[in-house]
């Protein structure tokens, strides 16, 4: 059974693009059939930090006026065999979304035998977020450990439980996922950021990873490589625990706590 | 198709003076308190001095920019004050003696304009249980009677009833109780760190509490038209 998930968070610059990136090509390299959806018309992002920006020759919005096909469209990732992208148009703003039209490339795709379809939808609440959420089987809120972030995925949250489509038919609610991510253990100790339990607290969302604030996510992105590719990389480490929960798979938290240097390590750069 | 008489909710705004900017203010007060909740929420104006020369068609149009809808004016009316309503096309309602033992004109000096609500007659008692946590930009409403929140109330979230309120959770968002003009309405909750608390009307913010009881368990009410707190369990 196809699920759509949608990656969200109400605040922009938060990592939604990255983690759909990583999370999608997690998925992909377990096999499944994977497509993600870039949701921010005018905005696009999502091809460039998947490195396939050059290779962009119709998108979803193309797709949904019927200027082009959804086979057309959907670009086939070159490194991870079942993983495509379904780009934004960069010319066109939000309201070209109609719910009619993404719902038709919704069922198209699952039609077409894809197993996970991964919504990156923009920032905000407006049109463009709401088609993005609007068909959601799940939800991956991303935060970051910052009052702001917290606050407005608190709102995405109550959002995807009254104008989803899931609670408008009144089936069973869309199940949400947390991502907390840019998290810095460090910093955490020295209360200058929230910690996992002060945004549990605040949100109460079930945890699906901690992605630590790694100078390797901006190098994956520039490079356009999803940053689970790199499994050197702690934070490419921890996404693929977020994956491997997604998916049903046990994973201990990993990169949460601060723990000093000693000399020797120091010393030796371990 | 039947006609019958039936009671409703009304808010009903108090006039004592000519000036009517004042009206304007107190209307403007209560709809910064919970926009959605009070756009387009029906009023009844009631006049307690037949000398007072007042403009009709001026007060209808102040309550129309507020955001509420003029139902009509009630009170104390002197028969060119009634000619006037009539030539306006405004309606004149007589409150019932039921309603006249519960009115309490409030006594707020700078003010001559008080909000007070007409007492309603609810059929049966019921309470609005809302399960779950209520988030940012949420708004849960329990009309005439009491909302139980089984939850945190989120910063960014507000819940409102016309009875008491209790918060089986952490009350971070906005919490109004007595939506109605119930003073004797309250709030109940397992830990205080709301961004404003009211009942019947008067509010105050969170800066405006006494920080002992931040966080801790809480009921909120009035006493002589002033917010007060005190620990739960222990009075």
């Amino acid at each position: 059974m196809a699920k759509v998930i949608v990656v969200t968070s109400g605040k922009g610059g938060v990592g939604k693009t990255t983690s759909s990136a990583a999370i999608g090509t997690g998925l992909a390299l377990t096999g499944a059939k994977t497509v993600v959806i870039d949701f921010d018309i005018g905005l696009r992002n999502l091809d460039l930090i998947m490195g396939c920006e050059r290779r962009v020759v119709y998108d979803l919005i193309n797709v949904i006026n019927g200027e082009a096909n959804l086979q057309q469209a959907l670009v086939k990732d070159k490194r991870t065999p079942g993983l495509y992208i379904l780009p934004a148009s960069q010319t066109r703003n939000k309201d070209a979304l109609s719910k009619e039209g993404v719902e038709k490339v919704i069922n198209d795709l699952k039609a077409d035998g894809f197993e996970y379809i991964i919504c990156d939808s923009p920032a905000g609440i407006e049109q463009g977020a709401m088609m993005a959420l609007y068909f959601a089987d799940e939800a991956i809120v991303t935060t970051n450990p910052e009052v702001s972030s917290v606050r407005d995925s608190d709102r995405i949250t109550g959002m995807l439980s009254s104008k989803s489509k899931r609670s408008e038919m009144q089936l069973n609610p869309v199940k949400v996922h947390l991502l907390i991510t840019r998290y810095c253990p460090e910093r955490v100790e020295k209360e200058e950021m929230l910690s996992i339990e002060d945004i549990d607290d605040l949100l109460g969302i079930d945890l699906l990873g901690v992605i630590p604030e790694s100078q390797d996510v901006l190098s994956a992105s520039n490079l356009g490589e999803p940053v689970i590719l790199n499994q050197d990389s702690d934070a490419g480490k921890a996404y693929q625990d977020a994956v491997d929960r997604l998916i049903g798979i046990e994973r201990e938290l990993r990169f949460v706590k601060f723990e000093k240097k000693g000399f020797l390590s120091r010393l030796f750069g371990a | 198709m039947t006609l019958k008489s039936l009671n409703f909710p009304l808010l009903v705004l108090t006039i004592e003076s000519e000036t009517l900017s004042l009206l304007a203010d107190e209307l403007n007060k209560k709809r910064i308190m919970a926009p959605d909740f009070f756009l387009h929420a029906p009023v009844v104006i009631k006049v307690i001095n037949g000398s007072l020369n007042l403009d009709f068609s001026q007060i209808r149009k102040i309550v129309i920019e507020q955001g509420f809808i003029l139902v009509g004016i009630s009170g104390e009316l002197s028969e060119t004050q009634k000619e006037m309503l009539h030539a306006e096309q405004i309606a004149i309602l007589r409150g019932s003696k039921r309603q006249g033992s519960k009115e309490v004109v409030v006594e707020d000096k700078p003010v001559e304009n008080v909000v007070e609500t007409a007492s309603f007659i609810a059929n049966e008692v019921k309470t609005k249980i809302f399960k779950g946590r209520v988030r940012s930009g949420q708004q849960i409403y329990a009309k005439e009677c009491d909302l139980v929140i089984n939850g945190d109330v989120g910063a960014g979230a507000e819940v409102i009833a016309d009875g008491n309120i209790h918060i089986y959770g952490v009350l971070r968002g906005k919490a109004l109780a007595g939506a109605m003009g119930d003073q004797n309405a309250s709030i109940f909750c397992q830990a205080l760190s709301p961004e404003l608390v009211s009942i019947a009307g008067v509010y105050k913010l969170s800066d405006d509490l006494p920080p002992e009881y931040a966080g801790k368990s809480s009921m909120v009410s009035l006493k002589d038209e002033q917010i007060v707190l005190d620990s739960l369990g222990q009075i």
